[in-house]
């Protein structure tokens, strides 16, 4: 069994919930237990860092330092909160004097950081501790003939010097292969979906993402599967609005790898969040298993 | 035939002092057209100017110490090697060396 | 980029007389010195040299003062002639440094997804700092229509980081007062630090509704099937939720704003 502590970032709380709970679903099943980190606060993302340098280190190091008392790695579901987290450990040990700031407002709330946390995303923990092999042993549902586009967002490999290619990174596709699906060719999988531009930048997401859905579809993918929070809702949630905006007509489910992995893994499927996609994925998965009811 | 020399200058401090100022200095002497380049430096000097003129130097020096601004002047005159060896033997022989200009008070 | 300096040798005398020739071989072959010429005058020697970090001015000129033949050396360090204030404030923020890298070569904005919206791509941003045309920087929307894909970071052949640029920028021009009137992003982007400052965590209905309510009220209504969608499959919490160190990182925020900025 491998411990870690989990940082779920804001989002699984409200419009990515269904992470959440693919995420916890699946974790028995590949001898892995997430343990919430006590009171984490949000990692600040890019808007805090485009405000205020000191004040987004600090609110960062908050989760830093108390993932640090745990002494365990601080995985996080979420490519913002990844890249986010990473940023201020890589400011904090090349800044020191940002440090020594950041060191006196932690104390005041009796906190201190020493730089010893490692953060990962929980999809390369998934692909590099449980590893392939361990996943394809563990499949009860291999999703024969399931066409799906491996999309990687642009955080999951950049900036940090990645454990996958940076352009034309690879993992996602194997674990697609691994699950007895077929991964898609999709030349822009790991390109912007606008993340939160969408919303005071809605014309110039919806165009990115209209492309990505079109640079998915037309290399015959049944649907996508994502790594990132802001990925999925932008790609779901907003789909409806692409096809009025662009004439189009996708209807492109967009999953979690957690929920396809849930799927795989023969994991009961209430417990995967399969209904609270914008876009159906029953029709879709239908000949893999048969679904549950949607809750309603 | 051609002579280069520098010219070290020091100006009032107010020039220096100001960076609007030092600029509209800087580009008040290169206006002058036998001067190749001015540089603004630190050290004992202010300016560290070139200059290329066409017989003597005195004539470009007294054009910059005209300026109300610059306090000293020193000229070195660029010498080839061999040239130099024969002038030492005939101090008398050297044509300029240092033009020294104190402003009035 | 190195510190230019010039170095005024006098010669010894006694070596003034056989000893030029020898005197400038030696100088010349030293590798910071650039030109070395003989003059007349106060000083033997003018020399030009350009020294680039670790090794200083001071250091080259002890080399030459040591010479036996040299009596008196005098330094005159070059300083830039034009100071571009704004391209050093830029390269004092944490994540502005590598402006001075940059060779134009273009491949960031060939990369930028969203370039086509930016006022000037990032390439340009790079050179107007460069020239110092702070308000023509702080004012554009190029840095609040950057989606931080770091595409352009990881494909740099001279390891700028535009993305970590573009996010100084936007401090920067929060921090200045200085912004394009046409860009929302600030505007949401004040409104999730909000969120945070008083919940601890990100509420994202509250964040949207504080958004259009002070950008654009009509356009919420576009929002409104897609927020019914998300709020009817639960994933739209009405109520913020605060967490319980909420007052711990308060301390922590006030902290830093007392203890100011991050240069």
């Amino acid at each position: 069994m491998r411990y870690y502590s989990y940082f779920p970032g804001c989002s699984l709380e409200a419009t990515a919930v269904a992470y959440g709970l693919s995420t916890q679903a699946i974790t028995g099943a590949l001898d892995m237990e997430l343990i919430e980190l006590e009171d984490w606060n949000c990692c600040g993302s890019t808007p805090y860092g485009s405000t205020n340098e000191l004040e987004s280190l600090c609110i960062a190091a908050r989760n830093l330092a108390l993932a640090e008392k745990t002494g365990l790695d601080l995985v996080t579901p979420c490519s913002s909160c990844y890249t986010t987290l990473n940023r201020a450990n890589s400011q904090l040990r090349e800044y020191p004097d940002l440090k020594g700031k950041v060191d006196e407002c932690l104390a005041t709330a009796g906190l201190e950081y020493k730089g010893t946390v490692k953060i990962r995303h929980l999809f390369e923990v998934i692909f590099n501790d449980t590893g392939l092999k361990t996943i394809e042993s563990k499949v009860m549902n291999p999703l024969t003939g399931l066409r799906v586009a491996p999309y990687y967002g642009c955080q999951l490999v950049r900036p940090e010097p990645s454990f996958d290619n940076q352009q034309n990174p690879q993992s996602l596709d194997r674990l697609i292969a691994s699950l007895g699906a077929e991964p898609v060719p999709f030349p822009l999988k790991d390109r912007c979906c606008g993340g939160s531009l969408i919303i005071p930048e809605l014309d110039l997401a919806l165009g990115l993402i209209h492309q990505l859905l079109e640079s998915a579809g037309s290399n015959g993918a049944q649907c996508i599967v994502t790594v990132c929070p802001l990925c999925q809702t932008n790609l779901d949630a907003y789909q409806g609005m692409v096809n009025s905006k662009f004439g189009t007509s996708y209807n492109l489910p967009i999953l979690f790898f957690t929920q396809l992995l849930g799927v795989a893994l023969g994991i009961e499927l209430q417990g995967l969040g399969l209904d609270k996609g914008v876009i159906s994925a029953e029709k879709v998965l239908a000949p893999s298993v048969t679904m549950a009811e949607p809750a309603t | 035939m051609g002579t280069k020399a520098y010219f070290l200058i020091n100006v009032d401090e107010q020039i220096t002092q100001n960076q609007e100022h030092l600029i509209r200095a800087t580009g008040e002497l290169e206006k002058i057209p036998e001067v190749e380049f001015v540089e603004p430096v630190s050290g004992i000097y202010d300016l560290m100017v070139k200059v290329d003129v066409p017989i003597r130097t005195i004539f470009v020096a007294n054009k910059i110490l005209e300026k109300e601004w610059v306090t000293r002047l020193l000229v070195l005159r660029i010498e080839p090697v061999e040239h130099r060896r024969i002038e030492h033997i005939e101090p008398e022989k050297i044509s300029e060396l240092s033009v020294t200009h104190l402003p009035q008070a | 980029m190195g510190t230019k300096a010039y170095l005024m040798v006098k010669m010894e005398m006694s070596y003034a007389r056989d000893g030029h020739t020898d005197g400038m071989k030696e100088l010349k072959a030293m590798p910071e010195i650039e030109t070395v010429e003989p003059v007349s005058g106060d000083y033997d020697f003018v020399i030009a040299a350009t020294v680039d970090a670790p090794v200083r001015v001071a250091s080259v000129a002890s080399e030459i003062r040591a010479k036996e033949w040299v009596k008196n050396l005098d330094v005159l360090k070059v300083e830039p002639a034009a100071p571009n204030p704004f391209l050093d404030e830029v390269c004092s923020t944490p994540g502005g440094e590598c402006v001075r890298w940059c060779v134009q070569c273009g491949m960031c904005s060939a990369s930028c997804p969203n370039v086509g919206k930016m006022d000037y791509s990032p390439r340009k941003i790079i050179a107007l700092i460069r020239a110092g045309r702070r308000y023509d920087v702080l004012t554009s929307n190029s840095m609040w229509v950057c989606a931080s894909c770091y595409l352009c970071t990881v494909r740099c052949p001279k390891d700028v980081k535009p993305t970590e640029l573009m996010h100084a920028l936007e401090r920067l021009s929060f921090h200045h007062g200085l912004r394009h009137g046409a860009t929302s992003t600030p505007a949401m982007y004040n409104a999730f630090v909000n969120s945070i400052n008083n919940n601890g965590r990100v509420h994202e209905l509250g964040l949207m509704s504080k958004f259009y309510l002070k950008t654009n009220p009509l356009a919420a209504l576009k929002m409104i099937p897609i927020g019914l969608k998300l709020l009817s499959r639960g994933r739209m919490p009405l109520k913020p939720r605060k967490i319980r160190g909420i007052n711990q990182l308060k301390t922590i925020i006030e902290k830093a704003n007392v203890l100011g900025g991050a240069q």
